[in-house]
């Protein structure tokens, strides 16, 4: 099983040295064919996501408001940003959807994995069914939620109607769980397609260590606990690196389901920097969030890095 | 004191009948092993014992107790597998030691078990390391400490050798006898390696298609294997194999080489073998008991062959000889001078023959 199997750098060629071209030629000369070949995605890598992060950040410390003004202002866009109740409610909602997605999503695939893998008759087909919300656009998700949480038409006027009188579930109209409500859309969009990841994984578990954690005396779920789990956990890895980029970028769901609303309570960093650059001529403040949730990024990814790079330096 | 009874064991996997009807017996401190070409059932039948797969019929009994229907942890057996099966994300220390882990052993024992385990198979020094980081000598020998940990009843071993290169098989397997001799645990081993086999085994028992096939000690597998199949899959190179008849009847018995009319047939009264005329056998013969040359005055079929091929393996010479339109191998000492192309009277001697009906390809006499 590949330890590594997100690492971004490629893996040094098996004999350290020479390219598959090369002839025992030293420096960039040897790596030419190489270089040629990779130059026009690393050009558009370079121009299309570096080039202009370099200018969002640029524009974020600008005087821009309409259209871009190259007057520097300092951090006078995010001194005014983080003064605005608006954008704190984003950023904490971003912190709490992300938490909840991807912990929320895990733990629903892996279960709907592991009850998968106990050779269930029809596996296939409920594979499909699993998989499917994964292909739906999250516009649709976002709608079909959003009526299905609204208290007049959705499950609580259906238990309602059926007789339970005193059932609530309108997370979707209080400010204050809003957000949840977003969750639960997101987790049922990806839950089935990170159990596909998680079965894939359980099925290349060796079945003789699995023996042999029987005959060690485990149960069934200290097995899974102790053994099949931590073997399976470069595809934790992937899924979940997988969910945070899809966190960060959570934006159609929430203008689909509640519009941002009640008010800005279901806010994201994302449905802010759109506000702000298109609606309200606020390009630099817009190119400051957007800043910001470059580091929040950051913020998640460089513990992995730096860990990655750590367990590479111990080999 | 262990005794390990297996009787009428029957496994079937929905239609397809895997194990049919295996009786089996080892004793206490005795080294079973299971010999058979692939897809026999002999790993099967380790799960069955392990109670990993449940028996279909028959019984397994340890000592006096019937386990057939006992939980797989509550059987006091450990298994070493063919892939190791270590637990990737575990230390060797915490692989060895998982079962007390489970049983709710305290730390401090545990690490001092793991550290007594280790000694006795030289991995101290890894105790603390992630399988990964093993060879793969390193990691069969924590596959056999995580046995050894548990002192079991019995240890059953799938082809643990067959992922090592010559070498190591050759350490480890020495290492299993050894072992094997101190802890004098019952075991049974599973290999389709004859060597393995006839090294390790107090007991062998020859699988053939989910049925055992001869069970018996080393010696007596080699010496009277019990049935055609037997004798082609113990021993290398296998035993060479010629088609007869038998010809005349009481004191005037002969054995009679189909298709060699002008060879001498060979008086067969002196092994008082229960066969009649016409009677159509298979004639087998080890290579390391046809003699090449004139040979001594000795009772045998005698044959003038070509030498085809000299293979020098080291410790002796295969002889490739073709008789008629027969390809036999014979093994002979290293300072036989023999070269290919010339013809050399051979000697098949009466007493070294094994006779097998045609039909049944069961041995024929005792
Ligand atoms: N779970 C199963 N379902 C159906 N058939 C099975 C199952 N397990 C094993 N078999 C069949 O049983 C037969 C014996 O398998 P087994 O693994 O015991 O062979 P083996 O003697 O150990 O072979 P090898 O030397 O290759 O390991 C094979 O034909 C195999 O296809
Ligand atoms: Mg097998």
């Amino acid at each position: 099983m590949s330890q590594s199997s997100l690492r971004v750098e490629p893996a040094p060629h098996p004999r350290g040295g020479a390219g598959r071209f090369g002839r025992g030629r030293s420096g960039l000369g040897r790596h030419a064919p190489a270089w040629l070949a990779i130059s026009p995605s690393l050009l558009a890598i370079l121009i299309f996501v570096y080039g202009f992060a370099l200018w969002t950040a640029y524009v974020s410390l600008s005087a821009s408001r309409m259209v871009p003004d190259f007057a520097l202002v300092g951090l006078r866009n995010y001194e005014r940003m983080w003064g605005q109740d608006r954008w704190l409610v984003a950023a904490g909602n971003l912190v709490t959807f992300t938490a909840l997605y991807v912990v929320v999503t895990l733990a629903v695939g892996l279960l709907i994995a592991i009850l998968l893998d106990q050779k269930v008759r029809g596996e296939t087909p409920l594979r499909t069914i699993f998989l499917y919300p994964a292909a739906v656009s999250l516009i649709v998700t976002g709608i079909a939620w959003k009526w299905l949480l609204n208290p007049g038409t959705g499950v609580e006027a259906f238990m309602r109607s059926a007789g339970w009188e005193g059932f609530a579930f309108d997370w979707i109209i209080r400010s204050e769980t809003v957000i949840y409500a977003i969750v639960v859309a997101a987790v049922w969009q990806q839950a089935g397609f990170v159990s596909v990841l998680f079965l894939a994984a359980l099925r290349g578990v060796d079945g003789e260590m699995v023996k042999a954690a029987r005959l060690d005396g485990a149960g069934p779920i200290r097995t899974y606990w102790s053994v099949i789990i931590p073997a399976i956990r470069p595809a934790f890895i992937s899924a979940g690196v997988l969910l945070v980029a899809f966190a960060l970028k959570t934006f159609d769901l929430v203008v689909a389901m509640t519009a941002q609303g009640p008010g800005y309570a279901s806010a994201l960093p994302s449905t802010f920097v759109y506000d702000m650059a298109f609606q309200r001529n606020q390009l630099g403040m817009a190119a400051a969030g957007a800043i910001s949730i470059l580091v929040f990024a950051a913020i998640i990814v460089l513990p992995y890095v730096v860990w990655e790079f750590r367990k590479s330096d111990a080999r | 004191m262990t005794r390990l009874s297996i009787s009428g064991l029957r496994k079937s996997f929905g239609v397809v009948d895997v194990l049919k009807s295996v009786d089996i017996e080892v004793e206490d401190n005795g080294f079973l092993v299971l010999l058979g070409p692939s897809g026999c059932g002999k790993s099967t039948l380790l799960n069955v014992i392990a109670g990993l797969e449940r028996a279909t019929a028959g019984s397994i009994r340890i000592d006096d107790r019937d386990i057939t229907d006992v939980e797989a942890k509550d059987r006091d057996i450990a298994m070493v597998f063919q892939s190791y099966a270590l637990y990737p994300s575990m230390s060797v220390a915490r692989n060895i030691t998982f079962s007390m882990e489970v049983r709710g052993v305290p730390r401090a024992e545990r690490r001092k078990a793991a550290e007594t385990v280790a000694a006795s198979l030289q991995i101290e020094h890894l105790l603390d390391r992630r399988p990964a980081q093993l060879s793969g000598g390193q990691r069969q020998r924590v596959a056999i400490g995580r046995a050894l940990v548990r002192s079991p009843k019995i240890f059953l071993f799938d082809e643990p050798l067959s992922n090592l290169d010559t070498q190591l098989r050759l350490e480890t397997r020495a290492l299993i006898k050894r072992l094997h001799q101190r802890v004098g645990a019952t075991s049974v081993y599973v290999t389709h390696d004859q060597s393995e086999a006839m090294t390790l085994a107090t007991r062998i028992a020859v699988m053939a298609k989910g049925e055992v096939a001869q069970f018996g000690t080393p010696a007596e597998i080699y010496a009277r294997p019990a049935s055609v199949f037997v004798a082609r899959f113990v021993g290398s190179p296998p035993m060479n194999f010629l088609a007869g008849t038998i010809v005349g009847e009481g004191a005037g018995r002969t054995l009679q080489l189909d298709g060699f009319a002008d060879i001498a047939p060979v008086a067969l009264e002196a092994t008082g073998l229960p066969v009649s005329p016409g009677h159509a056998v298979t004639v087998g013969i080890r290579p390391d008991r046809i003699v090449i040359g004139e040979g001594a005055s000795r009772d045998g079929l005698r044959l003038l062959a070509t030498i085809d091929l000299v293979e020098e393996t080291g410790t002796d010479v295969l002889v490739y000889l073709k008789v008629g339109g027969l390809e036999l191998i014979a093994r002979q000492p290293p300072e036989a001078r023999l070269t290919p192309g010339t013809s050399v009277p051979i000697l098949l001697p009466v007493k070294d023959l094994h006779l097998f009906d045609r039909e049944t390809e069961l041995r024929i006499g005792f």
